[in-house]
């Protein structure tokens, strides 16, 4: 199981543990392949071309649902996939959308006034909040501070279920008693359904697990990851990373970095 | 006899005066257009870029000199695809609608359009590549900025508007027909005061952490505050305040941790690994962009300005900031965290550390906000408030007030 990335004033959450809270795992028949494809040994270290088709052949592993531990990963991790042309493509991510849940109406208490003594060194300008009474602007006002530094910001309910967000947006609820249910509109699906045989799964974006989930997208052929734990990399200079929708390749892979600077 | 001796001393002369002025020297526009050696090196040698990444990196044990260390190179991130996506500004048209627009519209046009890199390698040539490409290159996609301005102003989040251009932010064309938005140096360093953009200064009003916080339901990112991002992927809640990039050619380390030292070739490197990061591993930028921006980047500083010596404000300067903030340059040597005495949560980040900080160069520091490592310090008037509410770099604390006012018109004039 993915390790929990929640560390002093961040409420960060791995890709698994953030959507299992809200999916439903529904088994799909394994495919029952033996052989590893030892091409996707050498992917982690010769990043493929932005068009390139996989360059995996062969037969697949099967890996269950749940997995087993999994340590560091010197050789690129076990994405098993059938061979082209096959029925399932990817084993069963651990989170995967298999169809949409409504979000409760209940939304707890905001995260303010902050842990830390707002008379220490800081310097960050004057909050937008000191009380959940203070803000009024939509549904379901909650004042938080979810950083070290004393800063309070509204956040309101913008959804409930998916119907209200348009296009294939996801009504995506909030992990906490701080966090907003908000519409994502990034990704291309909204249920497994939409992915044809594949799954439906919620992603990080480019500035990694700071914001929890930023949109769901469907796995592919191309990808090099399914889960989080596919990407604990032994490589120096780079932890406990994630498996997220890239943009750029148009597929999934691990990542290990935030925000650019 | 003695008019032909005359007439061949004029006419020695008048030879002499062609040949001197027709000599090449240092000034002439050809030479001054030459691109350095070192620049040249960097665009064709892969052991020179090699060896200006090992020389430039300050503590080789923390995690971002590790990472570069085992992936800068040929087999490695040098095997990366070059990346140079059809772009199309985001601008004005585009505020109040998430929808993306789509790169081939339906009469078959396109506005989408690739940065030409197809540049002489020549200075002349690579710093305007660079020009162009710091308010142009998609540096990260994040949806966030067209998700937020669906329902928020660029000016209530803080993002610089400048005639149509909307904070250098760009649509990108994606693999699978995707379009989505993306930041550019621009975003992040750049301004707009009186109407007029300026290149490099720190957006010290952009509130990163709130537009995401918006966008995607809440996080840690909402409590960064203005002109501050968390670049870190350290698991460690360490905002930074945007740079001032106005005065990099006098800077001499790069990061506020003083991860790198800083020189053309370094700064290249530096800006290429950027990129190669923000974009997760996936491709990587044309190297002449990487170098157009790296001195694009040197040349903002060129028309810095230089106070009078006889100011009233220099003895002050020299007794009590030129042990650190030395020279023309008004940087130095990085100095250890617990004599600059601030918050220490940037310096002490297990990514980027180094023990110390950069002393950040004092040109344009004059109109410069977010002072210190997390912008605890709101500006040089702060810095130097003896009330100052952000704890540390306590020097000139005991000035008088008049020599702090000497000290503090001296300075603005850097």
């Amino acid at each position: 199981m993915a390790q929990v990335l929640k560390n002093h004033g961040k409420n960060r959450q791995t890709n698994a543990a953030y959507r299992l809270r809200r999916s439903k795992n529904v088994r799909r028949p394994p495919t029952p392949f033996d052989s590893r494809c030892t091409i996707m040994k050498l992917c982690q270290f010769i990043l493929p071309l932005v068009f390139l088709a996989t360059a995996c052949s062969g037969t697949m592993t099967v890996v269950d649902g749940t997995g087993s531990d999994a340590g560091p990963l010197d050789a690129a991790p076990d994405v098993s996939r059938d061979a082209p042309g096959d029925g399932n493509l990817v084993r069963v991510p651990e989170a995967h959308r298999a169809q949409a849940d409504a979000c409760d109406h209940v939304r707890g208490p905001g995260s303010w006034p902050p842990s830390v003594d707002a008379g220490q060194d800081t310097g960050v300008p004057e909050s937008e909040c000191y009380s959940d009474s203070d803000c009024t602007a939509g549904i379901n006002g909650r004042c938080n501070n979810e950083g070290r530094m004393p800063s309070g910001s509204c956040t309101y309910d913008k959804c409930f279920n998916d119907s209200e967000c348009g296009g294939t947006n996801v009504c995506k609820c909030s992990a906490n008693s701080g966090g907003a249910n908000v519409c994502l509109a990034s990704g291309n699906c909204r249920v497994d359904a939409n992915c044809g045989d594949n799954y439906c799964s919620p992603s990080f974006g480019s500035c990694g697990a700071y914001l929890g989930t930023v949109g769901y997208y469907c796995h592919t052929r191309e990808d090099e990851c399914v889960d989080d734990k596919d990407c604990k990399s032994s490589q120096p200079g780079q932890g406990a990373g994630y498996c997220a929708f890239e943009p750029t390749v148009g597929h999934w892979k691990c990542s290990y970095t935030a925000c650019a600077g | 006899m003695n008019r032909l001796r005359e007439n061949f001393v004029v006419a020695f002369a008048v030879a002499t005066a062609f040949a001197t002025g027709c000599s090449t020297g240092a000034d002439s526009p050809q030479q001054r257009d030459e691109l350095s050696s070192d620049a040249r090196a960097y665009l064709h040698n892969a052991t020179f870029r090699r060896q200006t990444l090992e020389e430039s990196l300050v503590n080789k044990s923390n995690g971002y000199s590790e990472l570069r260390l085992a992936k800068y190179k040929d087999d490695a991130w040098g095997a990366l695809p070059e990346w140079n996506p059809p772009v199309r500004a985001i601008t004005a048209a585009d505020i109040g609608t998430s929808n993306a627009p789509r790169v081939v519209d339906s009469a078959g046009d396109s506005t989408f359009q690739t940065l030409d890199i197809d540049v002489a390698e020549d200075e002349a040539s690579l710093i305007e590549l660079g020009r162009r490409a710091f308010a142009s290159y998609p540096m990260q996609i994040l949806p966030q900025m067209r998700i937020a301005l669906a329902e928020q102003t660029p000016k209530s989040v803080g993002i610089w508007e400048d005639d149509d251009r909307v904070g250098g932010l760009q649509w990108v064309a994606l693999p699978g027909n995707a379009v989505e938005s993306a930041v550019t140096c621009a975003t992040c360093h750049a301004t707009v005061e009186n109407g007029s953009l300026i290149a490099g200064k720190n957006a010290a009003d952009l509130q990163f952490g709130r537009i995401t916080s918006l966008a995607f339901g809440g996080g840690a990112s909402s409590a960064w505050g203005s002109g501050r991002v968390d670049v870190t992927a350290d698991e460690v809640d360490n905002p930074v305040a945007i740079p001032d990039l106005r005065p990099i050619r006098f800077q001499h380390n790069l990061h506020r941790a003083a991860t790198l030292t800083n020189n053309l070739p370094s700064l290249a490197v530096r800006i290429e690994t950027l990129i190669i990061t923000s974009l997760h591993e996936t491709v990587r930028p044309p190297r002449t962009v990487a170098l157009g921006l790296a001195m694009y980047l040197m040349s903002l500083g060129e028309n810095a300005n230089v106070p009078a010596r006889d100011h009233r404000g220099a003895a002050i300067f020299e007794q009590t900031c030129a042990r650190c903030h030395q020279g023309a340059e008004r940087s130095g040597p990085p100095v250890a965290l617990e004599i600059v005495g601030t918050d220490r949560a940037v310096g002490e980040s297990p990514e980027r550390t180094t023990g110390m900080y950069r002393v950040p160069s004092l040109r344009f520091v004059g109109d410069r906000r977010r002072l210190f490592a997390a912008g605890q310090a709101d500006d040089l008037a702060d810095v130097l408030s003896p009330t100052r509410k952000a704890a540390g770099h306590r020097f000139g604390f005991d000035l008088s007030e008049e020599d702090r006012a000497a000290l503090t018109e001296f300075v603005r004039l850097f």
